[in-house]
């Protein structure tokens, strides 16, 4: 406790020095947090978007092989009706882990007002899924601006009229149909899809046209349409799925309930893949940008403890250089290396928490004045504008400013030693700063 | 673990206190080697109050750094308290600077971020078998007897040269030691306070029985010491034996 009490006065000695040494540590310390706040907003947008608006599902379940290959022969890695009830068995297991499920098909064709028709990129899905996913709270806490109003309040219209179908305003334009399109009535709706069935039949169906969605993604944007699982197997000729979508609840581990599913899947004697949102591949979007933005965040993490622990070696040396005498005098009286070494370690522990705390308060204030202000950015591949948002994570924040201490510590330790090494009476005769 | 031979001492007036044999030390300048301490063997017997006078360069300070363990000879044996400090590492000289050893500084060397009172128990605060109240009893008991009783919550940078430097000797003095060094303790006072500090490690060295030895070219304080220690090139040139002490 005594040396508790010696460093936090040790820490008034030289206040201008302890207040840069602070103003340092503070400001390493918003970098960090504020580089996180953004990394992990873009990562739980990145999620909701990935998992929810582009419907991959925490988890999805293929036929082996099937994600790879389903396009090129559709038939061949159909998840089928008897395979789908085995599944439906397992899933039931499991109401800890699995919030919601949703079976999808996908394929291509033509969407046509009758005069021009033009490709489409089409998801089948259930229409209680859909309502259910339009719904979930998380999509509008980190995807608001890719969620429209229109979106949500039409949502459960695809479970009353399973013929509605939802496009882009992208594709809405080339089809020379405005916004909102809930204008059209009769046959102004009225829509046909084409495509050739996974038996290689030509086959059409009448679609309505009633709900608007994005996919948040450049690429997607003028290809993107969403119906009913029952209207794409209708098209395509079947009554398999492609894909079946596992919407996890907050608390489950993807990674740790993926393994429990794979090793039921395969001992009920089914041959289905297992994709997680943030695969290679089935998560590329997903997994480029997060391990961009890990680079980089790494990066800027190197530099901002590199500055910061500059600082702390550039006080604590001048700190021990003008204490030379007393800390001979401490050695003098009986104190060992040790506790010279844990004298400064707590001065800088005491300074480091302070900077950290004053760090964490003025990080939320920014973050707080960052997102009141609204600022709107394109990031790159997406489609439109999002607002430039800022969340804090108190997990994220506590794991940083642990890191920080320890860095802090760790370097004021390696400095005391080298510096105070000498024998004792250099240090008594040391002139000091 | 303090070893059974560093626990708080006890004196026996016969008992040998300092044993010094050949020691040498030299000192690099530049491509120069200076020898301060030339073979020097000393005794001091427990409850000694001795002076260790000689000129400028002669090694004075030198030896009172070695036989303090704050500073390695080249060769020879220094034993302390019957310790030989040359077989102790680090950590136990320390120990053995906070259990048997007090150190009295020329220019005081308070902390100055600590009261009296914590500078005082500052050496107490290793000893992690004592309690805090046995610490504050020493503690205020090493500063009734220096007579800065009244002084416990003032701050070092208050007070006058001569209270400094008894706060200095009450902290030198708090871990009763058996050996008790002083480097000029009266080299940086005015001849008034030179005085009362004379007379007061007298009084400690007669009430607390430690040892004391002490440099000094303070012809008020020599003449009132029980042994003259003379040293000349690194040697112990001269003893003078005064049995009355002056007291």
């Amino acid at each position: 406790m005594k040396l508790w009490i010696l460093a936090f006065r040790n820490m008034g000695r030289n206040l201008r020095r302890t207040l840069s040494t602070a103003v340092a540590i503070a400001a390493g310390f918003i970098g960090l947090v504020l580089l996180s706040a953004y990394i992990y907003r873009t990562k739980m947008g990145l999620t909701t978007s990935t998992v929810y608006i582009n419907h991959k599902g925490h988890l999805a379940l293929f036929k082996k092989d099937g994600l790879e290959k389903f396009a090129a022969k559709p038939s061949k890695y159909l998840i089928s009706r008897e395979d789908q009830e085995k599944l439906q068995v397992i899933l039931d297991r499991h109401p800890d882990e699995i919030e919601f499920t949703g079976k999808y098909l996908s394929g291509t064709g033509l969407i046509s007002n009758s005069k021009k028709s033009i490709p489409f990129i089409g998801l089948g899905i259930e229409p209680v899924t859909y309502a259910k996913i339009m719904h979930h709270p998380d999509l509008m806490r980190w995807t608001p601006d890719w969620i429209f109003p229109e979106t949500i309040a039409t949502s459960n219209d695809l479970a009353l009229n399973p013929n509605l179908i939802s496009i882009t305003a992208m594709m809405g334009e080339l089809l020379g149909k405005d916004l909102p399109f809930s204008q059209y009535q009769g046959e102004q709706k009225s829509l046909q899809l084409a495509a050739k069935s996974y038996f290689n039949d030509l086959n059409a169906n009448n679609v309505e046209l009633g709900l608007r969605h994005t996919t948040g993604i450049a690429l997607a944007e003028d290809t993107s349409l969403i119906g009913s699982l029952a209207t794409f197997q209708d098209l395509y000729a079947t009554d398999g799925i492609q894909y079946w979508a596992l919407f996890l609840k907050p608390a489950a581990s993807v990674a740790g309930f993926r393994q429990v599913l794979a090793r039921e899947v395969k001992q009920a004697g089914l041959d289905l893949d297992i994709e997680s949102y943030n695969g290679e591949i089935w998560g590329a979007y997903y997994n480029g940008s997060m391990s961009f933005l890990y680079v980089m965040g790494s990066f800027f993490i190197f530099l901002i403890c590199g500055a910061v622990l500059l600082s702390i070696v550039n006080s604590t040396t001048l700190g021990i250089i003008e204490r030379m005498k007393e800390i001979g005098t401490l050695r003098a009286i009986g104190f060992r290396p040790k506790h010279i070494q844990s004298l400064f370690w707590r001065e800088n522990f005491i300074l480091s928490l302070i900077a950290v705390f004053s760090g964490q308060v003025i990080s939320e204030i920014i973050a707080l004045i960052v997102n009141f202000a609204h600022f709107q950015f394109e990031p790159p591949g997406t489609q439109g504008k999002i607002q430039f948002m800022l969340a804090t994570n108190w997990k994220i924040c506590l794991v940083m400013a642990l890191f920080l201490l320890l860095l802090n510590v760790a370097t004021t330790l390696v400095v005391v030693k080298k510096i105070t090494r000498p024998q004792v009476i250099k240090l008594l005769t040391e002139s000091g700063a | 673990m303090i070893p059974p031979e560093m626990a708080p001492s006890k004196m026996i007036s016969s008992d040998l206190i300092v044993q010094v044999r050949d020691l040498y030390k030299t000192y690099q300048l530049g491509e120069t080697t200076i020898p301060a301490l030339r073979g020097l063997n000393l005794d001091l017997q427990a409850g000694e109050f001795t002076a260790l006078i000689g000129s400028s360069g002669s090694g004075k300070s030198t030896l009172l750094n070695l036989i303090g363990c704050l500073d390695e000879a080249d060769q020879g044996q220094i034993k302390i308290a019957g310790i030989d400090v040359k077989s102790l590492n680090e950590n136990q000289k320390s120990d053995l600077r906070n259990r048997k050893i007090g150190y009295i500084f020329q220019s005081f060397n308070l902390v100055p971020v600590l009261n009296v009172f914590e500078n005082v128990e500052m050496p107490l605060i290793l000893r992690e078998e004592m309690t805090t109240a046995e610490r504050k009893d020493l503690t205020e008991a090493a500063l009734k007897d220096v007579g800065l009783e009244d002084f416990l919550k003032h701050w070092p940078d208050k007070l006058s040269g001569g209270q400094r430097q008894r706060v200095a000797i009450a902290r030198a003095l708090v871990t009763q030691p058996a050996l008790v060094l002083a480097d000029e303790p009266t080299a940086n006072l005015d001849s008034k306070t030179a005085h009362m500090i004379i007379d007061l490690l007298l009084e400690m060295n007669s009430k607390r029985g430690a040892t004391f030895l002490f440099c000094s070219h303070d012809e008020k304080l020599i003449n009132r010491v029980q042994k003259i220690l003379r040293i000349s090139d690194g040697k112990i040139d001269g003893i003078t034996a005064i049995n009355s002490g002056g007291r």
